[in-house]
């Protein structure tokens, strides 16, 4: 710290010197120029009057030439006059053509300054008042931030500065003196003040206090953030383990929703297989039933046949009565198994699906049925029908049992009457084969398209019920759906629907 | 020796049946003399010791039948030179649509189902026969 004063002190003296040197320089040039025989008399005052101005320490200037006459304050211009004979004394003493004589004037140091020109012609003299104070003041108040400064010229203080928090300080002072190139010495004293020395004093403790609070403020940042980081990472962990947990048990959730649903789908497969192995059970038991039973049921046919045959003029009217009950039973029987395989080989048979007429169709379905009945003739009329992808063999069997029941049920001792009809909404092919024959009771109206399921006796109309239940499996099986509407005595309509298929799909539904 | 008479091979375990299509063939001058064999290894046997010079006409092939049945000796008959020729009718209780196109695959020449016509009983045999005895008089 005590180097840093001394530092300062010496820059501040070197300061000091260069412009105090400056201004002698100043003053000299301006003695030739204002010595100068050939400048006019008015070039004096005004150029004097500007150098005072620009040089606030000078107090007055004045020329040895009587013609010009001394310039300055007024003030300024007594205090030249007071100071003549401690300059002329100096300048007497001194060589050269500068002399500087600090004087004190009225307790105020000031300095005379005698400039020597042998440019002028005679030469000449210029005297100036010097306040050093002013000088120093100009120069050193700015600089004198922090530090108390005291200029001496010998033991003559031409200068001082104390900060208010200086004094205490004193013993800090550190002095530097400044050539002022006239061979006087300038002291220049500095001591920083309290503030200065707090500055360098507790650079150190506020240095560790700041690099303290720094790091305790870092410290504590550390462990704040730090914490609220644990925190944020423990949270986030704690977070994390939920939201694991929730992950694992969604995954066992998933589990054992995959579990349940691949059990579910593995149930559903069984049961599928089940249900397939069942539907094959069944339509084994179906066939074998019907061949094998077919067999021995044929044999009773056969042998009743040949008994009746054979032996008929053994048998009384009782006994031929009971052979053709026999025979009869076991043709109708025969006759059920057959229309059991059909209803069997229905849900089997492969579906080839094609374009078709269905008007052309049924007329030819008509057409046999005219050939085969000629009474028939007119009796059934056929509207235009929708176009369809179907079995055509299938929609044969279909329009062909409608037809047959539909002429079948005609009311008691009336000719029959139906209509053929359909129409296509919503991707749908909708056919109904409609009759003003004995219709049906609406409550049996499902009965109708199960296997063997009558509404009316076999002996009143002959059949095994199984030709609806053929017609709605093949139906079904194409994707439509079946159904009856009727009233008894008041004929029926049977509908059923195909859906119209753009890509003419082949899908083998099984009903 | 009533060797120039055709003959017909009836391959039938059902004895009501045999007994029915025989009563039937019988009313009927068919020309032609009715073997009948109880199933298909005894067919292939009959076959092996008399068929050298005097393959049957006609052979009714019946299908469910015990040691070899009807699928089995069609496809064996097929194979052998003596009867790959010999019209094979197979008359059947099935008209289960896979043994009509299994047995028309195997080579069979019809397939009839049993019919049970309480006025003609066995009667469909008799066409049956008559046909394909026809037919092998047009073919020689």
């Amino acid at each position: 710290m005590g180097q840093q004063t001394a530092l300062y002190a010496s820059t501040l003296a070197d300061v000091v010197e260069s412009h105090v040197g400056g201004l002698y320089a100043a003053l000299h040039r301006r003695a030739e120029l204002w010595s100068d025989q050939r400048q006019p008399a008015e070039f004096w005052q005004p150029s004097v009057e500007l150098f005072l101005r620009e040089n606030p320490a000078l107090l007055a200037i004045s020329h040895s030439d009587p013609s010009r006459p001394p310039l300055g304050s007024e003030d300024g211009i007594r205090l030249l006059h007071d100071m003549m004979p401690t300059i002329h004394q100096s300048a007497a003493d001194a060589e050269g053509d500068f002399t500087v004589g600090p004087v004190l004037v009225d307790g105020r140091p000031l300095f005379g300054l005698r400039v020597r020109t042998e440019l002028a012609n005679p030469p000449a003299e210029i005297f100036a008042a010097f306040d050093p104070g002013i000088a120093l003041k100009a120069l050193l108040d700015e600089r004198a931030l922090g530090y108390g400064l005291r200029v001496s010229v010998g033991d003559q203080e031409i200068y001082r500065r104390v900060p208010p928090d200086a004094e205490m300080m004193l013993d800090l002072t550190y002095s530097d003196s400044a050539a002022l190139g006239v061979g006087q010495s300038w002291t220049l004293s500095a001591w920083p003040t309290s503030t200065t020395v707090l500055g360098f004093y507790d650079q150190g403790p506020l240095l560790v206090l700041a690099a303290g609070l720094a790091a305790s403020a870092l410290i504590a940042l550390s462990v704040h953030y730090g914490t609220l980081a644990w925190r944020r990472a423990d949270a986030l962990r704690a977070a994390n383990l939920e939201l694991e947990r929730q992950i694992e048990e969604t995954r066992r959730g998933r589990g054992d929703l995959e579990a349940l649903s691949s059990e579910l789908e593995a149930r559903v497969d069984q049961r599928t297989s089940e249900l397939n192995e069942t539907i094959v059970e069944l339509e084994m038991f179906n066939y074998s039933v019907s061949h094998d039973l077919r067999g021995p049921l044929g044999a009773v046919i056969n042998f009743a046949a040949i008994l009746r045959e054979d032996y008929e003029s053994r048998l009384d009217a009782q006994g031929k009565d009971i052979l053709s009950r026999i025979v009869h039973s076991a043709s109708a029987a025969v006759s059920m198994m057959d229309a059991l395989l059909a209803y069997s080989r229905s849900g089997r048979s492969e579906l080839h699906k094609m374009p078709l007429d269905m008007t052309a169709l049924v007329q030819e379905v008509v057409g046999e049925f005219v050939a085969a009945t000629p009474s028939l003739a007119g009796a059934i009329k056929v509207g235009d029908l929708p176009d369809a992808v179907a079995d055509e063999s299938m929609m044969r069997f279909v329009f062909t049992n409608l037809i047959s029941n539909a002429c079948k049920f005609a009311r008691e001792g009336e000719s029959p009457a139906v209509e053929v009809g359909g129409s296509v909404a919503a991707q749908t092919a909708t056919y109904y084969v409609r009759d003003e024959g004995v219709g049906f009771d609406m409550r049996f109206s499902e009965k109708l398209f199960r296997v063997f399921e009558r509404l009316h006796s076999a002996d009143a109309y002959p059949g095994h019920g199984v030709g609806l239940a053929i017609v709605a499996r093949m139906v079904r099986r194409h994707g439509g759906r079946v159904w009856a509407q009727g009233a008894v005595g008041k004929g029926a309509t049977f509908y059923f629907t195909i859906p119209v298929l753009e890509d003419g799909g082949s899908s083998d539904g099984r009903a | 020796m009533e060797e120039r008479r055709a003959e017909v091979l009836l391959v039938e375990d059902d004895s009501n049946d045999v007994a029915v299509a025989l009563r039937a063939l019988q009313r009927h001058s068919l020309g032609a003399r009715v073997k009948v064999l109880r199933d298909g290894a005894e067919l292939l046997d009959y076959l092996e010791q008399s068929s050298r010079n005097n393959p049957p006409k006609l052979i009714l092939l019946d299908l469910k039948m015990p040691r070899l049945d009807g699928r089995a000796a069609l496809r064996e008959l097929r194979t052998r030179e003596t009867t790959r020729h010999v019209p094979i009718v197979v008359v059947s209780s099935s008209s289960q649509q896979s043994d009509v196109r299994d047995c028309y695959e195997l080579g069979a020449n019809s397939f009839v189902v049993k019919q049970f016509d309480p006025y003609a009983p066995g009667e469909y045999l008799v066409s049956t026969v008559r046909y394909w005895l026809d037919m092998n008089e047009v073919a020689h």
